[in-house]
C-alpha cells in the first residue's frame, strides 16, 4: 500500500467498510446476541481496523482482515461480558416482548445450539446464514479451501440438528 | 429437515434488531484522533539546547540549519522565563531577479524550501539523509563586510541567518517589489519558540542582517521609518488610527486584527505604495512592533514586524550599532575566517581552506543527525502520546455507552413503576369488584333462605355460583398482576445492578486511563 495521509487512510477505510456495514453489524449482533453489545463490538472492530488499516497489504483481503479483527474482538472482549450480562435470559425477556414468543423461544434454543458448535462451524454458519456473504466470500474470510468452508456448513448443520432435535429418530432394522 | 433449520435461521435474522447506520460509523471513523494527528506539545532538547515545540511552531531549512551550526548552550537559558511563542509569517512581493531559496535546484534544499512553511509534524519529510546532504552544497566562503551584504546562495543566507536573531523561523524578506535594484533588505523573524530559550546571547560585536540592512545605506536620510506598537490589548480603534496615519503618508494600507474576547490574536496587513507591496501576518503575540521602511523620497522599502521578545532584542543590538558605530564582525562558529593572508591564488591556501569547510561541514552534519534522531523520538513520543489518548476515548465512549444504558434502564425502571402503579390501581378495583360481588352473594344468600319455593331457591343458587366464579376469576387475576408486576420490577433491577457495576468499573478505567494520559504529558512538559 502506498503511503497515505491519515485524512486518505480513513476516506480508503470507509470507501472499503461501507458495503459490509450491515453483514458486520449483523455478524456482530449474532455473535453478541444483544443489539447494544453489537453496537459496541462494530466499534471496537471500525476503530481497530482503522488503526491498522496500514498494516493491510491487499485490499481484496479487506474482508478476511475486518471480521479477524471483529472475531479477535469478541474473543478478547465480549464473549465474558455476553456470559456476565446472561444474555439469553435477555434475550428471553425480549422475547416476551415480541408478539411471538414461540417465534423467540426458536431463536433463543438456535443462539443455544450454536454456542455448542466449534468456533469455525459457528462463524461459518453465521457469516453464511445471517450476515449472507457467498461461500466464496466466506473462504476469504476464514481462509482454507472452498471445499473446507461447504464441509464446515455441512457438519455445523448437521449438529445443529442434532441439537435442535431435528433430527428424526435413526430407524433400526 | 433443512426446511425446518432455514426457519430457525429466518427467525434469527428477523430478530436482530441492532439499528447502527453507516453515518454513525463514519462519524466514528472521521473524529478518530488518527485523522487529527496531534502536532507534538511540550518541551524538548535539541542540540543540547532546551526548546518548546507548541502547535504553531514552524521549522524551517534555515532553522534546523541554525540549530545545527548554532551554539548549542546560552547563557541566559537558565535564568530565563519560558514565554508564549507567536508565529510570525512576512511575505514581501519582488520582482527582481534575486536568488532565492526556491531558484535553488538542489535536491536537499528542494526539500527545505517544501518545508519552509511546514509544520513540525511534516517536519518527518526531511531524512537524516536530507540533512546531511546538505553537506553537498556549495560550502560558504563569503566574509561579510561592513558594506553591501551581497547574499548569493542559500548558505550563505543560512549562514548570515544564523548570526541574525534565529529564533525558531527566520525568513529573509528580499526587497519590496520596487523597481529599484534588488538587494537583501532585512531578516523577518519568527519566534516560535522564545528566543531568550533558544538562542545564544549576541557577542558583542555582533552582526544581524538587521544591521546589515543598516549598514546597506549608512545614510540616514535614505532611510526614514515608522514604527507603530501594536498591543495584544489594543481595540480597532488603534488599528484604524494606525491605518489612518499611513494613509496620510501616502500609503494604501490595510489592516485587520482579529479580536477574540476582545484580545487582538491576530494581525493582518498589507502596505502598498506606487508598485510596492508588502503584506504580513502576525499571530500570537503580545506586542507587535510594526516598522515601515521608507526611502529619502518616501517610497516603501519594506515592513519590519517584530513580536514579542524580538522587540526588546532587537532594540538591544540596534542600540548596540548605533553606539560602537563599527563595522560588523563575522559571527565566530558559523564560518571560519579565512587564514591570515589568505590569497585565493594560493594553492595550499584554498586547501588549507577547503579542509576547514570540509571539517566544518563534517560537524554540521553530525549535528543535523543528532538533531533528526531528536525529532524522531520527539514524533514517535507524540504518537505514542495520540494512541494512548485515542484509547482513553474510545474507553470514555464504552463508558458513556454504558452510562446511557444505564439511564434507559433507569426510565424502564420508572415506567415499570408507574405501570406497577396502574396494575394496582386495577388490583384495588378488582377488589372493589370483588368486595361488591361479595355483598351480593350476601344478598342472594338472603334472598334464597327467604325463598318461599325450592324452584327459586335454585335459582339464586346458580346466581350465586356464578358471581361467585367471577370473583374467584378477579381474584386469580389480581393475583398474577401483582406477581407479574414484581417479577419484572425484580429483573429490571438486577439488570440495573449488573450494567451500573460494569458502567462503574469503566468509569474508573477511564479516570485511570485519563490519570496516566495526563502524567504521560506532564512528563513531557517537564
Amino acid at each position: 500500500m502506498p503511503e497515505s495521509t491519515p485524512k486518505q487512510s480513513q476516506e480508503r477505510f470507509l470507501q472499503l467498510y461501507q458495503p459490509v456495514h450491515e453483514s458486520l453489524l449483523r455478524f456482530c449482533e449474532a455473535m453478541t446476541r444483544h443489539p447494544e453489545l453489537a453496537k459496541e463490538l462494530v466499534s471496537e472492530v471500525v476503530l481497530e481496523a482503522l488503526e491498522n488499516l496500514h498494516k493491510l497489504r491487499d485490499e481484496a483481503a479487506f474482508l478476511g482482515f475486518l471480521f479477524g479483527i471483529a472475531r479477535n474482538c469478541h474473543r478478547r472482549k465480549f464473549r465474558r461480558k455476553a456470559r456476565e450480562t446472561d444474555l439469553p435470559e435477555q434475550v428471553l425477556h425480549r422475547a416476551d416482548q415480541n408478539p411471538g414468543p414461540e417465534r423467540s423461544a426458536e431463536v433463543a434454543l438456535l443462539y443455544e445450539a450454536l454456542a455448542k458448535l466449534p468456533e469455525k462451524q459457528q462463524e461459518a454458519l453465521l457469516l453464511f446464514e445471517v450476515s449472507g456473504f457467498s461461500l466464496e466470500e466466506i473462504r476469504k474470510i476464514q481462509g482454507g479451501s472452498l471445499s473446507g468452508v461447504k464441509l464446515r456448513l455441512k457438519r455445523g448443520r448437521e449438529k445443529l440438528k442434532k441439537l435442535l432435535g431435528l433430527l428424526e429418530p435413526a430407524t433400526t432394522g | 429437515m433443512n426446511q425446518d433449520l432455514n426457519s430457525y435461521f429466518k427467525e434469527l435474522r428477523s430478530s436482530l434488531e441492532a439499528d447502527m447506520p453507516f453515518e454513525e460509523v463514519k462519524g466514528l471513523v472521521q473524529n478518530h484522533p488518527i485523522g487529527k494527528a496531534p502536532i507534538p506539545k511540550g518541551k524538548t532538547f535539541l542540540n543540547g539546547t532546551m526548546m518548546t515545540i507548541t502547535s504553531l511552531s514552524v521549522i524551517t531549512g534555515a532553522t534546523l540549519l541554525w540549530l545545527a551550526t548554532g551554539s548549542s548552550t546560552q547563557p541566559e537559558a537558565q535564568n530565563s522565563s519560558i514565554s508564549a511563542p507567536s508565529k510570525v509569517k512576512v511575505e514581501t512581493h519582488h520582482t527582481a531577479e534575486t536568488p532565492t531559496l526556491e531558484a535553488s535546484e538542489q535536491p536537499s534544499e528542494t526539500k527545505f524550501k517544501n518545508l519552509k512553511n511546514s509544520t513540525l509534524h511534516q517536519e518527518t519529510k526531511v531524512t537524516i539523509e536530507d540533512v546531511i546532504a546538505l553537506d553537498s552544497l556549495p560550502v560558504p566562503v563569503a566574509v561579510p563586510t561592513p558594506q553591501k551584504q551581497e547574499i548569493s546562495s542559500p548558505l550563505k543566507k543560512y549562514a548570515t541567518q544564523k548570526d541574525t536573531q534565529p529564533t525558531g523561523d527566520t525568513r529573509v524578506t528580499w526587497g519590496t517589489k520596487t523597481d529599484d535594484p534588488p538587494r537583501p533588505i532585512m531578516a523577518q523573524t519568527n519566534t516560535p519558540y522564545s528566543s531568550s530559550q533558544l538562542l545564544p546571547e549576541p557577542q558583542s560585536p555582533q552582526f544581524s542582517l538587521r544591521e546589515a540592512s543598516n549598514m546597506d545605506d549608512p545614510d540616514p536620510e535614505t532611510e526614514n521609518a515608522k514604527v507603530f506598537l501594536i498591543k495584544a490589548t489594543d481595540t480597532k480603534e488603534k488599528l484604524d488610527e494606525i491605518q489612518k496615519a499611513l494613509e496620510n503618508e501616502g500609503f494604501k494600507a490595510n489592516i485587520k486584527g482579529t479580536f477574540r474576547n476582545g484580545t487582538l490574536t491576530a494581525l493582518k496587513g498589507q502596505v502598498k505604495k506606487n508598485k510596492s507591496n508588502t503584506s504580513f501576518v502576525v499571530t500570537d503575540f503580545e506586542r507587535v512592533e510594526i516598522t515601515v521602511k521608507m526611502n529619502k523620497k518616501g517610497e516603501l522599502l519594506g515592513v519590519d514586524i517584530a513580536s514579542d521578545d524580538d522587540i526588546g532584542y532587537l532594540r538591544k543590538i540596534e542600540n548596540q550599532s548605533y553606539s560602537q558605530n563599527q563595522a560588523p564582525a563575522p559571527p565566530p562558529s558559523a564560518i571560519p575566517p579565512p587564514p591570515v593572508g589568505f590569497s585565493p591564488s594560493t594553492e595550499e591556501e584554498l586547501r588549507q581552506h577547503r579542509e576547514a569547510m570540509e571539517n566544518e561541514a563534517q560537524v554540521l552534519a553530525e549535528e543535523a543527525r543528532a538533531i533528526a534522531a531528536e525529532l524522531r523520538a520527539t514524533m514517535e513520543d507524540a504518537s505514542a502520546t495520540a494512541a494512548k489518548e485515542a484509547h482513553v476515548l474510545r474507553i470514555e465512549a464504552q463508558a458513556d455507552a454504558l452510562e446511557a444504558k444505564a439511564d434507559l434502564l433507569e426510565e424502564s425502571i420508572e415506567m415499570m413503576e408507574a405501570k406497577k402503579v396502574m396494575e394496582e390501581e386495577r388490583i384495588r378495583l378488582l377488589e372493589e369488584e370483588i368486595e361488591l360481588l361479595r355483598k351480593e352473594v350476601k344478598t342472594l344468600r338472603a334472598e334464597k333462605d327467604e325463598a318461599k319455593d325450592s324452584a327459586t331457591a335454585e335459582k339464586i343458587q346458580v346466581q350465586i355460583e356464578a358471581v361467585e366464579r367471577q370473583i374467584e376469576l378477579r381474584r386469580n387475576t389480581r393475583e398474577e398482576m401483582r406477581s407479574k408486576a414484581t417479577e419484572q420490577r425484580n429483573q429490571m433491577q438486577e439488570k440495573r445492578s449488573v450494567i451500573l457495576e460494569q458502567t462503574r468499573a469503566i468509569r474508573q478505567q477511564a479516570r485511570e486511563l485519563r490519570k496516566e494520559a495526563c502524567a504521560a504529558k506532564c512528563s513531557d512538559q517537564h
